[in-house]
This record gives structure tokens, C-alpha cells and sequence, in this order.
């Protein structure tokens, strides 16, 4: 699976109330319960997707969704 | 002399386990800003000044004017650079950083309970230190606190639950925030407490353990023989093996007398037992480690209703009233004791200046909405049900999980759902 599509799934599965909303310019801030604990699901969501390992400490301190693909499109 | 210096902490309850701990060396006086988290962790029976946003301004500049420096300790978790990190407070002369700890290794259950996905656990416990690593990067803390948990958390659990460490994390904690601290106060002063919690239980008044056999073979953990007694002590309580307890008790005592665990095992064992040469005890000695939680008041005043014993309940009140101080924890214990007891009146007067004080945590509306139920106040109930919808997937679980369990709630949950659609 692309990383877009990835990140794209494993968010509305993680925010179902946020689901169909996320674009690039998205920030865990726009998003109720994105924080520290959510985020650790959502990057299990996004390993479970793509089939690897992310290095989530490169993660945590990213701008926006966009910025969170481009991360795992460098990384594939 | 100089004027002591005000160490105004922020983060989680590590932070306030910390305030009260450097509180207590008298060389800097300390305070807590942010959230509430529905319990204050106390050392030495003292807990930590929680300033209420609205006095902060008027307490830091107090202490400018008298000449104090004022320093702010944050705590940062990997994710501060989001919008829940607290603000820095711009009176401040100095602010030192410390990382925020979680595990969530050490309880499966718990993250399956919050996280829908399937999991790996050892994948978990990678994450979890990946996550510490980068705390204490940001934080560049002075001592290196996930090399620390790396290394000694395959010979003893350093945590109780996710976010609960053991006295020797926190006197990790306590020598950096020495370092961080050395121009402002004695920090032989902070070493000495950070020795005496060496070898002490730090947060313990909830527990994730005992942690399977399983789990722990899986994460190559191999703890002291110790270890299988205390799972047989938590086991023994949690199953409800009265008899079990009981022949355990002089050897559970041996080993962990100083674990608020063991004295809940015992209030449990005495309460069941309706037997108050064990329950009182035991209810005395919780009170001694954890006098900011409200458990073991709440357990107590079960205790002595069960046994009819009214007004050494209102004693009992009375004692939590003065050892609050008007903290908005203090109207949650009145909001249910009273409760107990059938004062819907006054538990409605506490349960709402509990929820006016405390509202930024969804389990103090708890009281609320029970009471409000209890006077036949269903709308009012309804609407504050439907309020909290939108709160944090965790905090609205929580609430679900309350509401399915009151049996007088019905329809509360579906306010819950519907809010939630429409939102």
C-alpha cells in the first residue's frame, strides 16, 4: 500500500469521527484526541498498512499529514 | 538570606509527585499548574499546591514582588510541540524541562482498552522507548532516563501502570532536576530525597500488575522471586480468595509493608471480612501513602457505614475536608460520601462545585450526573451527558463504561451517541 493511502486509512480509522476530513495541510491539533496516546495507535495503524516498521521517533514533531507522508515516502 | 525560590511545575502527576518532593525539603517552595487528574500523589503524607488558573497571576507576581525568583519545570511528553503543552509562563526566570515517562508495555490490556488495533507487545515496549528517547531529547534532562528504564526494567518493574513509576525513576528524576536546579536551591537537599525514594513504591495507588508470566517472557523480563508473591497477593484480592489473603498475610507483609498494595489487599480482606482490627489499620496506613486519592477515603467510609458507625463517617469527613483544604478533589470525596449515606442535598451542593472546579477531567462530572439522576433531574442530566461528547475518545469511553454501569442511567449513553452524530 502507498503511504498516502496508508496514513489516509489508518487516521479515519483511528479519528472514525474526523473520517473523510484529512488532507495535507490536516495538524493533530485540528483533531480531538490526537495526542501522545492516539498517536501510538495511529502509527500501529500505519505499520499494520504499509507492512513495516516506522521510526516513530521522527514522527512526533512533524508539521501536518503531508509532512507525515512525505516522512514515509523518503523512508520506503 | 535569599528568598526561597517558587518551582511552579506542570505536566502530569510525575510533576506533582515531584512538586511535593522538593516541597518537602523547605528549600524552594512549589506549586502545580494544568490539569486536574482526579488524584494528587503525596510524599510523606503531603501533597503538592495546586493553583487554580484564575489566582496563577496573582500568586507569581507576589512572589516577584518579594524578591523570589520564579522558575517554571515542565514536564514534556513527545508530543509537546502539539497544543496541549503548557504554555511557558512569561514571569518566569528560568524554565527547566524534564520527559514525561509512560509504559504501556507493561499493560496490554490497558492499551487494548483504549486502542482498537491488534498489537504487538514487544513492539509496544520498542515504541515506548523510542518515545522516552525522544523526550529526553527535547528535554536534553541531564540524566538519561531511557538508557535507565532499558536497562533496569528486565530485572524489576520500574512502573505499576503506564504512567506510574517506582521511586527509583523518580529519584532519577529528582538527581537530574538537581543538576537542572543547581543555581537556584541546595540541590544536596533534592539528592537526599531522591535517595530516600530510591528503594520506595513513587505512584503506586493503582496498579497494572502483576504482569503475566507470558508477558514477561516475552519482553525477556526477569524479575525477582519476590515478584511471583506479590502476583499471588494481587490475584488473591482481585479474585476475591478471602481465605487466601489471609494465610498470606504475615509473608506478604514481610516483603511489601511498605506497598499501598499490600494495605489495600488488607482494607479488602478486612472489609470483607467486616473486621476492623484489620480494616482500620490498613484504611490508616493508605491514608499515610496516598491521602490525595480518593479510593481509600471513599473505601472507609464504606467500611464504617456498613458497620453503622455514622458519625465516625462524619469525623472521617471531616478529617478529608482539612486535609484538602478546599481542593476540588476534596468536593468529589464529599459529593459521594454523601451519597453513601443518602444526603442528596448536600452531595449535590459538592458534586457541583466538584464539576465547577474540576471540569477539564469527565470523571468529576461523575457525581454530578448521579446525583442529578438520583433528584430525578433527568433532563439537566441528559444535557450534561450530551455536553461531554465531544470530549477525548478516552474520556468519552469513560464515561460510556459509567454509564452502562447505573442502572438508572438508561438512555444517558444514546444522549451520548446522538451528540455525537450530530457533531
Amino acid at each position: 500500500m502507498q503511504a498516502r493511502q496508508a496514513v489516509l486509512e489508518a487516521l479515519s480509522a483511528v479519528f472514525p469521527e474526523h473520517a473523510g476530513s484529512f488532507g495535507d495541510e490536516t495538524m493533530a491539533e485540528d483533531v480531538s484526541g490526537w495526542d501522545s496516546f492516539s498517536h501510538v495507535q495511529l502509527m500501529f495503524e500505519i505499520e499494520t498498512r504499509l507492512g513495516r516498521k516506522i521510526e516513530i521517533r521522527k514522527t512526533y514533531d512533524l508539521d501536518n499529514v503531508g509532512a507525515l507522508i512525505r516522512l514515509l515516502e523518503a523512508e520506503a | 538570606m535569599a528568598a526561597k525560590p517558587l518551582l511552579v511545575f506542570d505536566g502530569n502527576c510525575q510533576a506533582q509527585h515531584l512538586a511535593a518532593m522538593i516541597e518537602s525539603t523547605g528549600v524552594a517552595e512549589t506549586a502545580y499548574v494544568g490539569p486536574d487528574w482526579g488524584f494528587l500523589p503525596a510524599y510523606q503524607g503531603r501533597i503538592c499546591r495546586v493553583l487554580r488558573r484564575e489566582e496563577e497571576p496573582e500568586v507569581f507576581a507576589a512572589a516577584k514582588a518579594a524578591g523570589r525568583r520564579l522558575i517554571q519545570v515542565s514536564q514534556l511528553s513527545p508530543f509537546s510541540k502539539q497544543a496541549r503543552a503548557q504554555k511557558p509562563i512569561e514571569s518566569a526566570d528560568k524554565r527547566v524541562l524534564f520527559p514525561e515517562l509512560r509504559l504501556w508495555a507493561i499493560s496490554p490490556k490497558r492499551f487494548a482498552e483504549s486502542f482498537k488495533s491488534g498489537f504487538d507487545v514487544k513492539r509496544i515496549y520498542e515504541i515506548d522507548l523510542q518515545a522516552m528517547r525522544h523526550a529526553q531529547e527535547k528535554t536534553l534532562f541531564p540524566v538519561d532516563l531511557p538508557a535507565f528504564v532499558e536497562r533496569e526494567m528486565p530485572n524489576r518493574p520500574l512502573f505499576h501502570t503506564v504512567n506510574h513509576p517506582v521511586g527509583a525513576v523518580f529519584s532519577r528524576l529528582l538527581e537530574g532536576l538537581a543538576v537542572l536546579l543547581a543555581h537556584e536551591i541546595d540541590g544536596n537537599c533534592i539528592l537526599a530525597v531522591a535517595a530516600d525514594v530510591e528503594d520506595r513504591e513513587g505512584l503506586n495507588f493503582e496498579t497494572d500488575h502483576p504482569v503475566s508470566r507470558e508477558l514477561r517472557e516475552e519482553l525477556g523480563f526477569n524479575w525477582p522471586a519476590a515478584y511471583a508473591v506479590y502476583e499471588r497477593m494481587l490475584l488473591a484480592a482481585q479474585d476475591k480468595h478471602w481465605d487466601e489473603l489471609e494465610r498470606g498475610r504475615g509473608e506478604f507483609e514481610s516483603l511489601f509493608s511498605e506497598d499501598t498494595q499490600f494495605w489495600r489487599c488488607c482494607a479488602l480482606l478486612g472489609m470483607a471480612r467486616n473486621d476492623s482490627a484489620v480494616a482500620e489499620p490498613a484504611f490508616e496506613r493508605l491514608l499515610e501513602l496516598c491521602p490525595g486519592v480518593r479510593a481509600p477515603w471513599l473505601l472507609y467510609a464504606q467500611f464504617l457505614r456498613a458497620d453503622r458507625r455514622d458519625s465516625d463517617a462524619a469525623a472521617l469527613l471531616e478529617r478529608a475536608e482539612r486535609f484538602f483544604d478546599d481542593c476540588g478533589i476534596w468536593h468529589g470525596i464529599a459529593a459521594r460520601i454523601h451519597l453513601m449515606f443518602g444526603a442528596r442535598r448536600d452531595a449535590e451542593e459538592h458534586a457541583r462545585k466538584h464539576w465547577a472546579a474540576s471540569s477539564d477531567n469527565i470523571s468529576s462530572a461523575f457525581p454530578l450526573i448521579e446525583v442529578l439522576l438520583q433528584q430525578q433531574k433527568g433532563e439537566e442530566a441528559r444535557v450534561l451527558v450530551a455536553s461531554l461528547a465531544g470530549r477525548h475518545p478516552i474520556e468519552v469511553n469513560n464515561l460510556r463504561r459509567f454509564l452502562e454501569r447505573k442502572k438508572n442511567a438508561t438512555g444517558l449513553a444514546s444522549a451520548l451517541d446522538s451528540q455525537a452524530v450530530s457533531s
